[in-house]
């Protein structure tokens, strides 16, 4: 019982800190694409939403990890 | 992560986890278009914009309602209207096997679309 | 080559105590973390000699736990997993380029920490906790929709769903003021996350100075006696994720 209890905190704190690593922060992902096969995770900057990956490829570093 | 952040909680934990793994990023919408699935991937995306618009109308509806300015006959068309939409929304997606959850778009900094 | 970076931090008279706790810290995780200075600002940085091929939930934690590891010595911008560079050359503009909207925020944070509270439904008599807030009040019809016509069935159904969807919002934006009347006491650093799902009521974040934490601790007590039967979680103290909004150009 102690032990599960300790294991549902300690998973709600992964949750957050994953949460805060992925999608806030200093980012300089919004010229980065990164395709992530194992958690099935796609962040895409709002940047690279807006411009076609073209122009994108031209002008940014497209970082494609998968 | 060997530190536990929790430093006050009140209610379920056991249910306040559930719910934050429901919202790990495994679960979001996303459209990843290869030729295999190119078809049903276009039909997400187009099926998600017509199910905003949807949505927007059956909410403009009932504030509509509300305000009760409304005739009769705009009433029974406006159901009429709301009902089909509904039942061919429904048909569709299940011709392409989507489901509500996958009519919705992670625009990422923004946010889900719906 | 990828220069992963973990943080950007203000260097000063700290400098000695960081540098052992990074050097210390490296060896733990077998990571080689390093620093290198620009002006008044400093990286935090690891050297990925192959291209990154694959990340992991195990890679997306490691990344946590050092930025939440070196914030313990000092006040830091942590970065979004993903933040890399391909060159020395490159970190060297990044800091160069956004120096004084790096610097300016690292003084907007000095000092203070972020805690997370979540406010959320509990999964029992979620109609009778709002009711009981808001005042029990029986549905409505509106006149227009009384008659036995498919339309007007189809539409009493949605205006029954509509109504409840109100009633619940009103209960959240009731609630969300009486949150924000006991953190303003202690900060204007206050943000909400869009809620995920149906079962948050709020979702936010809060950055306050690190003694006032009990004092965030009374106040969301005081929310808790308010609004009794919610599950209620308060997390931190957490580097400033929420608080630090900057794009680079």
């Amino acid at each position: 019982m102690q032990n599960d209890f300790y294991d549902i905190n300690k998973e709600i704190t992964i949750l957050d800190a994953l949460d805060r690593v992925l999608t806030k922060g200093v980012v300089i992902t919004g010229d980065i694409v990164i395709s992530v096969a194992d958690i099935d995770l796609i962040y895409v900057g709002l940047r690279v939403l807006l411009s076609s990956v073209e122009t994108m490829k031209k002008n940014q570093r497209l970082i494609d990890i998968s | 992560m060997d530190e536990n952040k929790i430093i006050f909680s009140s209610g379920s934990i056991g249910e306040i986890k559930e719910e934050l793994e429901k919202i790990q990023y495994g679960n979001q919408g996303r459209i990843n278009a290869t030729p295999e699935n190119v078809e049903s991937g276009l039909a997400k995306l187009v099926l998600t914009l017509i199910e905003l618009i949807r949505k927007l109308m059956e909410k403009q509806a009932m504030r509509r309602i509300e305000g009760d300015s409304l005739t009769e006959e705009e009433i029974e068309n406006l159901g009429e209207t709301l009902m089909k939409l509904e039942n061919k929304m429904d048909e569709l997606k299940k011709i392409f096997n989507l489901t509500d959850k996958d009519l919705n778009l992670n625009l990422g900094p923004l946010g889900d679309l719906i | 080559m990828s220069l992963i970076i973990y943080a950007l931090i203000q260097n000063g008279q700290k400098n000695s105590s960081i540098k052992k706790c990074i050097d210390t810290f490296s060896e733990e995780i077998e990571i080689n973390l390093k620093i290198i200075n620009y002006k008044e600002l400093s990286a935090v940085f690891s050297v990925e000699v192959q291209k990154v091929e694959k990340a992991d939930k195990a890679d997306f934690i490691k990344y946590a736990e050092i930025i939440d590891k070196i914030s313990k010595t000092c006040t830091l911008l942590p970065m979004r997993y993903g933040s890399l560079v391909t060159s020395y050359d490159d970190l060297y503009a990044l800091l160069d380029k956004n120096y004084s909207a790096f610097l300016e925020s690292i003084h907007k944070i000095n000092g203070k920490e972020e805690y997370s509270v979540k406010v959320l439904f509990s999964s029992k008599n979620q109609d009778n906790i709002i009711n009981n807030n808001l005042g029990d009040v029986s549905l409505k019809v509106p006149n227009i929709l009384m008659g036995t016509s498919d339309s007007k069935q189809y539409l009493l159904e949605k205006y029954k769903k509509h109504t409840i969807e109100e009633r619940r919002n009103k209960y959240i934006e009731k609630l969300k003021l009486s949150f924000l009347d006991e953190v303003r006491k202690l900060t204007e650093c206050v943000e909400f996350n869009k809620t995920l799902t149906s079962a948050f009521i709020i979702d936010a974040v809060v950055l306050i100075e690190k003694y006032k934490k009990e004092k965030l601790l009374e106040g969301i007590d005081n929310l808790r006696k308010m609004y009794p039967e919610n599950n209620i979680i308060i997390t931190g103290p957490w580097p400033p994720y929420n608080f630090v909004n900057i794009n680079i150009q």
